[in-house]
């Protein structure tokens, strides 16, 4: 018993207990700090919004008073009316859907192809010719639109849907973020594919593009809004309302020096703006993990 | 956003000038149709539109195409230095008053001379100042259009609440000793004038401080931003915003800022006036700017748009644009124009005439507006209106010293240097 009892003694006496190492929160847990930072984001991005929207329903005496009025006195489309009156927006709006659908499928699939060829064929000075895709985002858009312009009036395109699609086809935007992905896939796809017979079509639409659907959502977001929100470029090469697009068209409505109607500005606005807000609702989580896609590549 | 930087001086003045002389008018027949690139300045697209069917009448043989060009008149030059290498230029353009000298530095326009001279135009009943405004060596380059000036504007329900006189200030002085009584009676976060920055604004409202202190931006092109008169204007500006008195505010848009009773008063365009008259619930006031420490003088600076013909048009374009164009600016369409925006009537028999003696019976707020044209205006400095981005030039420093409080005199030293190689650069060696 003693025995029993010195052994217990000179048993060592137990560690204390090592600090329980904090909890990552589970996504979807928020500690004060970041709801804070969370509410505050969505206010400083969602009350302009909000605003533009109850604006597009007031009549300029609700405007143009002071304490601020958010709220409408009712919900008057007379704004919306005037808008679509004073010019085509339906017609804008077809041209703004119909530009914005061929130029950006374009341009992503110059950019899938342009990056599936630098990763996966073997060409000469492929690294130099990704740097000068890449060297081409430094060159601002004004440095290359008098030339633009030059070739398209010459080519006679001027008021044409082609003379505002085609000039902005390549991206070197949408290359570079393909090109970062198609370097993350493994290699043995592409073997089995080959060993299946499959010619470079087929290898980049059967079994890259299936692969890349993150990526292509988040290129495919990008390039729709920058193609939809495009201001100086279809300025330039329309003058015929018919053939504007929507952000063209609000250009018709504002004025040089007398008072801006604001109701009808934010009004036609809202229809300028709104569809691209869905189109970020519906795709932000793809664009999320398509924009990280490729980000670590080790 | 701006392309002037683009596309730079292609042909001297010369072989424009030179080509329109050659031109025997008398044996032209004019185009059956001609394109006019407008931005409908003071929202006259209507205005426009009509006097185009009225042309019509006149003129069946000849359609005028009337072509949105742009928002504004940086937006219009953007598509006309764009357009200007190509044949999809328009036979009447819009040439404002930091624009057109740009357009004839790049033998982009033709001299107006000899075509209004066959056309019989009296061009003696422009207003001088106006149509002065466009020569450069002995040879007008556009004719007025949507002329404007600088007006002050304020409320008089504020006024009379604060106990002002029913007037405009004397000088800028008076206007600093009405801030208080005007604070009193503004709600928070107003201010008792509102006077915003931005291009082909800042650096022409300024014109009338400055001059007022005796300073001016240049003397023909010799900068002249180190005279003690141009800081000192300087600094009273940055005062007006920064200052133990200061009594000005910035504002996105200060006309309805102003509509909404936030500014007691604004100095806005007399273009904006037919605007400002409909939005606004109060009564309107109408004065000449103030006056300066120097006293009373011509401190009011003329402005607006011109309107140009293309020296790359042919000969029948150009002669078809210039009866479109004597006819636009007639007695008849520049008072009716006047009517419908607030710009100034550009024929001097139009500001006496019926039709603008009716407006000053309706709206007698345009009778400042034409009374300051006659009495207080002149032409504006050559730095600011005819070196290329002279203007915008001038209007990042002043930003700095009403946004940023900086000290005149640095920012004066910081900008001469770029206006005189935007001088060098751009204009000495085609003059």
């Amino acid at each position: 018993m003693s025995l029993t009892a010195t052994r217990r003694d000179a048993r060592p006496a137990p560690a204390p207990p090592a600090p329980e190492r904090p909890r990552r929160p589970r996504r979807g847990d928020a500690g004060p700090g970041r709801y804070a930072v969370m509410v505050l984001s969505v206010l400083v991005l969602g009350v302009p919004l909000l605003w533009m929207v109850l604006a597009g329903f007031k009549q300029p005496d609700e405007l143009y008073t002071v304490p601020l009025q958010w709220l409408p006195h009712s919900l008057d489309l007379s704004n919306y009316a005037e808008a679509t009156s004073l010019v085509p927006m339906g017609t804008m709006f077809l041209n703004s859907v119909g530009i914005t659908l061929v130029g950006a499928a374009g341009e992503m699939l110059l950019g899938l192809g342009c990056a599936y060829a630098l990763v996966f064929l073997d060409i000469p000075f492929r690294r130099a010719i990704f740097v000068a895709v890449i060297f081409t985002l430094l060159i601002p858009q004004q440095i290359t639109i008098i030339p633009n312009y030059t070739l398209t009036a010459e080519l006679g395109w001027i008021n044409t849907y082609h003379g505002i699609v085609v000039p902005g086809l390549a991206s070197a935007f949408g290359t570079f973020l393909f090109r970062q992905h198609f370097l993350t896939l493994p290699a043995s796809i592409l073997e089995a594919a080959e060993l299946d017979g499959a010619g470079h079509w087929r290898k980049l639409f059967q079994f890259i593009v299936p692969m890349s659907a993150p990526t292509i959502a988040a290129v495919g977001v990008v390039s729709v809004v920058g193609k939809w929100n495009e201001y100086l470029w279809p300025f330039l090469v329309t003058d015929d309302p018919d053939k504007m697009t929507l952000p063209v068209g609000l250009t018709l409505l504002q004025k040089v020096d007398g008072m801006q109607d604001w109701g009808l500005l934010m009004a036609a606005t809202s229809l300028v703006t709104l569809p691209m807000v869905v189109v970020f609702l519906v795709l932000q989580r793809r664009l999320v993990s398509g924009l990280t896609a490729g980000a670590v590549t080790g | 956003m701006t392309l002037a930087a683009c596309a730079g001086p292609a042909v001297g003045d010369d072989a424009a000038a030179a080509e329109a002389e050659d031109v025997d008018w008398a044996s032209i027949t004019p185009a059956d149709e001609i394109t006019w690139w407008s931005n409908h300045p003071g929202a006259s697209k209507p205005i426009e539109e009509e006097i185009i069917k009225r042309f019509n009448a006149e003129h069946p043989d000849i359609a005028v195409k009337l072509v949105t060009g742009g928002a504004n008149y940086d937006e219009i030059a953007q598509r006309f230095q764009a357009a200007s290498s190509t044949d999809n230029l328009p036979d009447l353009v819009i040439a404002s008053d930091v624009w057109w000298f740009r357009y004839f530095i790049n033998g982009q326009i033709m001299p107006l001379d000899d075509l209004f001279t066959h056309l019989g135009v009296d061009t003696g009943d422009f207003v001088p100042t106006l149509y002065g405004d466009y020569e450069f060596e002995g040879q007008h380059w556009a004719a007025p259009y949507a002329r404007s000036t600088p007006l002050f504007y304020y409320n008089k329900d504020l006024w009379a609440k604060a106990g002002l006189p029913d007037r405009g200030p004397k000088d800028w002085a008076e206007l600093e000793s009405w801030g208080e009584p005007l604070r009193a009676v503004l709600p928070d976060g107003g201010a008792p004038l509102g006077l915003a920055t931005g291009t082909s604004w800042a650096a022409w409202w300024f014109s009338n401080i400055l001059w007022g202190h005796g300073g001016a931006y240049s003397d023909e092109w010799a900068v002249t931003l180190d005279t003690p008169e141009a800081v000192a204007a300087g600094n009273y500006v940055r005062d007006m915003y920064h200052g133990p008195k200061a009594f000005a505010a910035v504002g996105t848009d200060t006309n309805a800022d102003f509509a909404a009773g936030t500014f007691a008063a604004l100095i806005g365009s007399t273009g904006s006036l037919s605007g400002l008259l409909e939005a606004t619930s109060f009564e309107l006031g109408t004065a000449f700017l103030p006056d300066g420490p120097q006293g009373p003088g011509r401190y009011t600076p003329t402005g607006g748009t011109g309107l140009a013909i293309p020296a790359s048009r042919t000969p029948e374009q150009q002669l078809a644009a210039a009866m479109f164009l004597a006819f636009l600016t007639n007695e008849e369409n520049t008072s009716e124009f006047s009517q419908g925006t607030g710009y100034m009537p550009v024929r001097t028999s139009a500001i006496d005439g019926p039709i603008m003696g009716e407006v000053y019976a309706q709206t007698p707020q345009f009778r400042t507006s034409v009374d300051q044209l006659t009495a207080k205006t002149r032409s504006q400095d050559w730095s600011r209106v005819f070196v290329p981005s002279g203007d915008k030039i001038l209007t990042d420093g002043l930003e700095k010293i009403v946004l940023r409080g900086t000290d005149a005199e640095t920012v004066w030293a910081e900008i001469t240097p770029q206006l005189e190689r935007a001088f060098t650069d751009n204009v000495e060696p085609y003059l």
